[in-house]
């Protein structure tokens, strides 16, 4: 085994696991994001339906 | 379902960063590469976030276990959700000790994968046994059900943990139980690292299911409205 492939799967291990961490947080982020818009849509639309309830 | 703040988690992040960029630097400047018996040296430095990442999942499933006991026990949908939360981080960082590890099988045994070795073999059960509550929760529809079956579930899978977390010490094959000195433990420098690692992906773990639980929230709140209003929840 040369240093330079014993480094090469030292990076990629490190990236795999960066990688997973940030794009998982990424995702949670962005579906909140959506869910977020579509829970005031939402809202919105059952206000517009029953007025004097809420 | 009542999460934290997003200001207390965003606080969290902010601790959780640089711990993580200390915990990189320990593993890769800090701590010594084994002095000898390894092919791979370099590649070694794989094994402090392999090690942290795989104890983070352990603890991710002991706290899904231990959610859905208490959702058994209450049936409060929160402990539900965070049964949920816990069990689904868990398997994503149980999946990136996996794929470490195979890379340092590569490294270091010239192979990903032995099949003879059982801590291999378990932690491939452990993380099957999670892909399925994950799977199970998807093919129920009805929320008490599924809750239910899915904490029932959460109980059971935790049997998988100590076999996997002790098939090293029980079989004594192929994988290192860990990378100890002639006086049996391990290298300062590198118990100094892997504690930071441990301590920086616990951080993470807990500010990763705090925003996963707000997920859920909304998804849940959002479900309820959308019944309420007679539309069907999964459009």
């Amino acid at each position: 085994m040369t240093r330079m492939n014993d480094m090469m799967y030292l990076y990629v291990a490190y990236t795999v696991i960066w990688l997973g961490v940030f794009i998982y947080a990424a995702y949670l982020h962005g579906r909140q994001a959506e869910l977020g818009k579509e829970l005031e849509l939402v809202v919105e639309r059952v206000r517009r339906i029953e007025p004097g309830k809420r | 379902m009542v999460g934290v703040p997003r200001k207390h988690r965003l606080a969290l992040l902010v601790v959780a960063l640089p711990v993580m960029m200390l915990a990189i630097y320990m593993a890769l400047v800090y701590a010594p590469s084994p002095a000898q018996g390894f092919a791979a040296p370099d590649a070694q430095r794989i094994f402090h976030f392999h090690v942290a990442v795989a104890w983070t999942s352990y603890v991710a499933f002991i706290v899904t276990a231990v959610a859905s006991v208490v959702y058994l026990r209450t049936r409060s949908e929160k402990f539900d959700t965070l049964a949920l939360s816990s069990a689904e981080i868990g398997l994503m960082f149980c999946t990136a000790a996996i794929i470490t590890g195979s890379i340092w099988a590569r490294a270091e045994w010239g192979t990903f994968w032995r099949w003879e070795d059982m801590k291999l073999f378990m932690t491939l059960v452990l993380w099957l046994v999670y892909l399925s509550y994950i799977g199970v929760r998807g093919m129920i529809q009805a929320r008490e059900t599924r809750a239910r079956v899915s904490a029932v579930f959460g109980v059971l899978g935790i049997l998988c943990v100590p076999l996997s977390f002790s098939a090293n010490r029980i079989w004594a094959q192929f994988h290192p139980t860990v990378l100890v000195t002639s006086t049996g433990s391990l290298q300062p420098g590198m118990l100094h690292a892997l504690i930071v690692a441990v301590v920086a992906m616990t951080l993470f773990y807990i500010y990763l299911v705090l925003e996963r639980v707000e997920l859920e929230g909304l998804h849940l709140r959002l479900e309820d409205l959308k019944e309420e209003m007679g539309d069907d929840p999964d459009e």
